[in-house]
């Protein structure tokens, strides 16, 4: 007898696969806890909402991805707007503990807005340039362009990047 | 993985989220009721606004003819005709029918930028593309992208009826008992599977897979040649293991994905 379940299991198993990467994206991004939390939340919120055709995309974490990174563009420009705080000063008490996390942080969190996204799409998510290009709108020798960039940018300030 | 990745990785690999899946239902679920009671007042504001208004012309009209019946006489075409255009998106016919392989959508971009095809795929301006797609038969939603807009508008989505009129398809569900819990895998984040393994898809998830009672069946699914291959394992009349394969150019087979039901005690190597 199959089980009758409230949720649909692929959105289950969906969560239980992307939702703490999605969160550690955003604090990457340069988000504190509560605030990654909410865009992690909010995103997933819109996923699910959506499943029965989200489920039927070739890449539904893509899709999550797309919109969180649209939630994060759109919560800067208002927060920019509110504060007047440059974008990429956000804060880094999310992390706690090993100096060299805060430091890769602090570094991440030095780059500009465009520059940080392409970090976290291609090096933490591991997403090839053409589905970053995709999910950011834009060409993918613009996303090795970016990372290029941010690599050197880090490298600077890390020292030691291959 | 590279250096950088891996610092990533490390700065952030204790960081996990409190949030909970009931309370993403949850917030979706107050969403959900909001959206409801705004449009039930703006419902009943138009209603009382435009009721008198077109009362007398409702009155005079003939009652609306029901649909048509979507007979199994009807043709159904082989490929789903699709052209994005400009801030909308059109089908040729709201229907079609699977092939072996899946089903085909072929779509015209008549915009003037790139569009993005439902998640699939991408298509030029004024160029066409065949998309070929494991689509379960049933209502399939399809979306032209264009990627000047952060998510597709209503009028740049359609549905489209997926009519297995030949029995093609063989469902790619579990049928996880009340006790069982489902746990899944995909390689993109896990790693390939190493080593050669050949043969045909329900041999090539029998060497990958352990745990395996003697009755267990495995059997293709989804549909019979589609591009990445499902099969399913049987046990006891229900399906307790799907799984996804992918075959390299040199004719090895990679593992896709897999879901499974927990206490069966399948498992991966």
């Amino acid at each position: 007898m199959a089980a009758s379940v409230p949720l649909d299991v692929t959105f289950v198993s969906f969560f239980e696969t992307e939702h703490a990467r999605l969160y550690r994206a955003m604090l990457l991004l340069g988000r504190g806890h509560a605030e990654a939390e909410d865009l992690a939340q909010e995103a997933m919120v819109r996923v699910y909402e959506r499943w029965d055709r989200v489920r039927t995309m070739a890449s539904p974490a893509g899709y999550l991805y797309k919109t969180a990174f649209n939630l994060n563009r759109k919560r800067s420009r208002r927060l920019r707007r509110e504060s007047e705080l440059p974008m990429n000063e956000p804060s880094v008490e999310s992390v706690s503990g090993v100096e060299t996390r805060v430091d890769v942080l602090r570094a991440l969190q030095s780059l500009p807005r465009r520059q940080r996204e392409v970090v976290v799409l291609s090096e933490y998510l591991a997403i090839g340039s053409e589905e970053a290009g995709r999910l950011l709108g834009i060409k993918a020798a613009s996303v090795r362009s970016r990372l290029h960039e941010a690599r050197r940018a880090l490298q600077l300030r890390l020292g030691g990047i291959p | 993985m590279t250096k950088l990745s891996q610092l990533l990785q490390d700065a952030v690999r204790d960081q996990d989220p409190t949030n909970t899946l009931d309370e993403v239902v949850a917030r979706a679920s107050r969403r959900s009721t909001r959206r409801r009671v705004g449009a039930a007042i703006l419902g009943l504001g138009l209603s009382i606004v435009l009721g008198g208004a077109f009362f007398w012309f409702l009155r005079a009209a003939d009652p609306p003819s029901p649909p048509s019946p979507n007979t199994d006489t009807a043709p159904v075409p082989r490929a789903a005709d699709v052209r994005c255009e400009a801030g909308r998106i059109s089908l040729l016919d709201p229907s079609v029918r699977p092939d072996s392989d899946g089903v085909h959508f072929v779509v015209e971009n008549r915009t003037e930028e790139l569009v993005d095809f439902s998640g699939w795929g991408e298509v030029d301006p004024g160029e066409s593309i065949e998309f070929v797609r494991p689509v379960a038969p049933g209502f399939v939603r399809v979306s032209c992208y264009p990627f000047s807009a952060p998510e597709p508008q209503p009028d740049e989505e359609a549905v489209v009826e997926v009519r297995d009129v030949y029995g093609l398809w063989v469902p790619p569900v579990l049928e996880c008992n009340d006790s069982e819990s489902v746990a899944s895998v995909n390689p993109d984040y896990f790693g390939k599977t190493d080593g050669a393994v050949t043969g045909h898809p329900p041999s090539v998830l029998r060497q990958l897979v352990s745990g395996l009672h003697e009755g267990d069946v495995i059997e293709p699914a989804g549909y019979p040649e589609a591009a990445s291959p499902v099969v399913r394992v049987m046990r006891e009349g229900r399906s307790i293991m799907v799984a996804s394969l992918i075959q390299t150019s040199n004719g090895d087979w990679l593992l896709g994905g897999s879901t499974w039901c927990t206490g069966t005690g399948l498992a991966f190597g």
